[in-house]
């Protein structure tokens, strides 16, 4: 699966160079071995900020956990900066870890939480004290020194757990799902800190989640995870405008899938497909490259198109545009943007949403309506079932 | 108020009950200790004599042996059951209920036979001797019956499931995400057991010392058939005093000593017992953003 990986962005020198990593778990007297990273390769820049995007089972905690130290892979090697890792222990690896429920100890104070990887390490008090304040300060507790976990909010305890993570200045920071636990709007400020902590601090962050929206919005890039490999890694654009996969399409917006049947190649970036009978040129995008040399005129394909890329408009046809026209079966209202739910003629068992801002009410469900969409918007996308 | 007065005389059978059985024979046995002995009953003079009678070496020396014996079966039960108690709980799975299962299941024999088995051990030529004889560690029988250490022994045997099932239980309900972040941040195993382990179990391993030392004090029956005449405990001598020599005000005075003695122990013991940190509000409790 990795093989086929269109990794447009790969890091020159990277900081965390994973290679081959495999783990499974259980035996036979389980009900058999359960293969929950299957030879797993990437690698991380320095200070970047990726995003491993997956549901839960998907093996990306277990691969934060083997990251981290605390569980060992079956094969497979952990570069850091150049060094092996892979056999090192936890308390021996500059790699910390916010943890989901946070793992604040409850017996120290906020104080003695935050400075205790320095004080392993045996730092001078008066240099501690000095790290704790800048900490505090950069996740804005300053005051909290002499409270204790019980005493905190949710997100307090979030941001000592993560000053703890960082005081000890890590090559890279892992962190598991920490913002599942906190409220929408909180959740969101959260994001912005936590973006703004890396981008001050310059540090690698490595971020679990199945959150798609948290992904688009923090990462540099992002890893779509599934089945114990990743499907697609690159960029949030270009995940969002060329998803490799319908898993991929469905992980990342709103997916429309539309059914089309390929022609030919057009040029090294496109290629023309039809769409209930009307040509079409969309974007090669991130199909593999061998599902790709399979396509004959012919090939059924489906396509990925984005909500935005589906205009409403009237019935004459824009040029470098196809037609969809079909019954509205729902709109939905949100705050200025509309969701226009269709069913286009000809595709019967397709559903499509469009977006259209603004609140004019015009448009009914049972109502047809037309929406155009131009050369070049949609990508090829490889249907995958959702296993 | 008629609920009141309902709730006060439901209460009333529990309330004659307390002052019948137990506060009527503690001030009996106060009264008691206060009198003068008079043949093998007691006359009404009030003196001291009792209680000064306590602190002659004789007796005394007897009430240092039962702390002394107190406190070194305490310091083996926490020896042996502290560690015991974290390791099967760490273990997982079922095997924190199988040790529990296990340490039980010799209680439903009473601990009176169970003592007798240890007999069969201690003795001269018993099973223990036997033993280490066969594999020729000793060439003469160790005669260890009726001697301290036998005694202590049988202390050991009797109130390790109390250290056990305390430290147990407070290390199961330790999170282990804890423990993960410790070693994540840079502690090694010894110094997660020390920073994290250590304090988060202290609460159970001060339970488990109150419920080992208080019982030692006063489980003078181990003493009794393992340690004979040699090794005489407070318990003991109470005994002794009022079944043998008849001398009841002085045993009443030796039970009221017992049990200050045991109450200001306790009281020393429960006072020393961490804050439980989770409801320090002291720095103000205010969750607010």
């Amino acid at each position: 699966m990795t093989e086929t990986l269109s990794d447009t962005h790969s890091p020159a020198d990277p900081i965390l160079d994973v290679r081959n990593l495999s783990k499974s778990f259980g035996t036979e007297k389980t009900g058999g071995a359960v293969e929950v990273l299957k030879n797993l390769s990437f690698t991380v820049g320095r200070g970047e900020f990726l995003t491993i995007l997956g549901a839960s089972g998907c093996g990306k905690t277990t691969l934060l956990r083997i990251l981290c130290g605390l569980e060992t892979a079956d094969e497979g090697t952990v570069l850091l900066d150049g060094g092996d890792i892979t056999a090192l222990a936890p308390e021996k690896r500059p790699v910390n870890t916010v943890f989901q429920s946070y793992a604040l100890f409850p017996h120290m104070t906020v104080y003695d939480n935050i400075a205790y990887p320095l004080k392993l390490k045996h730092t001078p008090k008066s240099a501690i004290r000095r790290r704790v304040g800048e900490m505090l300060d950069m996740v804005q507790m300053t005051g909290f020194e002499g409270r204790y976990p019980a005493a905190l909010s949710g997100g307090q305890r979030q941001r000592i757990a993560i000053a703890r993570a960082l005081i000890a200045s890590p090559q890279i920071l892992l962190l598991d799902e920490p913002l599942g636990a906190l409220d929408f709007h909180l959740r969101r400020r959260m994001q912005t800190e936590l973006k703004r902590i890396q981008r001050a601090l310059g540090i690698t962050f490595l971020y679990i989640t199945h959150d798609q929206e948290e992904a688009l919005n923090m990462s540099d890039r992002i890893a779509i995870m599934h089945g114990g490999g990743f499907l697609q890694l690159d960029t949030p654009a270009v995940i969002y405008d060329s998803p490799a996969d319908t898993r991929c399409a469905r992980f990342v917006g709103e997916s429309n899938l539309l059914p089309a049947v390929f022609s030919a190649p057009v040029d090294c970036d496109l290629v023309a497909v039809s769409v209930g009978g009307q040509t079409l040129c969309v974007r090669r995008g991130a199909y593999p490259p061998d599902a790709f040399a399979a396509l004959k005129p012919g090939s059924p394909v489906t396509l990925s198109v984005r909500s935005e890329q589906l205009q409403l408009c009237s019935s004459t046809v824009p040029a470098d545009s196809i037609l969809l026209s079909g019954s509205v079966s729902e709109i939905s209202f949100a705050g200025g943007v509309q969701h226009i739910t269709f069913t286009p003629q000809g595709l019967p068992d397709t559903s499509l949403v469009a977006v259209r801002y603004g609140m004019e009410q015009n448009l009914a469900p049972g109502m047809t309506a037309a929406f155009s969409l131009s050369d070049g918007a949609a990508a090829l996308c490889l249907e995958e079932s959702a296993t | 108020m008629r609920h009141r007065t309902r709730a006060t005389l439901a209460a009333l059978p529990l309330y004659l009950f307390v002052l019948v059985f137990v506060l009527g024979p503690l001030v009996y046995m106060l009264v008691l200790s206060f009198m003068t002995r008079d043949g093998r009953g007691a006359a009404a003079v009030f003196t001291l004599e009792n209680y000064r009678r306590i602190f002659d070496p004789v007796y005394f020396d007897t009430v240092l042996q039962s702390l002394g014996l107190a406190c070194t079966s305490t310091a083996l039960v926490t020896l042996i059951g502290y560690p015991l108690g974290l390791c099967t709980a760490f273990l997982g799975g079922k095997w924190p209920s199988f040790f529990r299962t296990a340490q039980m299941i010799p209680y439903f024999v009473n601990s009176l036979l169970r003592l007798v088995g240890w007999i069969i051990i201690f003795r001269a030529n018993g099973l223990l001797d036997t033993v280490l004889m066969a594999l020729g560690v000793t060439e003469e029988p160790l005669r260890l019956l009726y001697t301290y250490p036998a005694v202590v022994v049988g202390m050991v045997y009797v109130l390790l499931p109390f250290m056990f099932l305390s430290v147990q239980q407070v290390a199961l309900q330790l999170d282990r995400t804890l423990i993960e972040a410790s070693r994540d941040l840079g502690a090694g195993r010894v110094r997660t057991f020390l920073s994290v382990i250590l304090p988060l179990t202290l609460p159970g391993l001060k339970t488990g010392i109150l419920l080992t030392f208080i019982p030692s004090m006063g489980l003078f029956f181990i003493a009794s058939i393992l340690g004979g005449s040699k090794v005489v405990l407070l318990g003991s001598l109470i005994e002794e005093q009022l079944m043998r020599a008849h001398n009841q005000p002085f045993a009443a005075a030796l039970s009221v000593f017992m049990m200050l003695l045991t109450g200001i122990i306790s009281l020393l013991l429960l006072e020393h017992k961490p804050h439980d940190k989770r409801t320090d509000r002291k720095n103000g409790g205010e969750k607010s953003e």
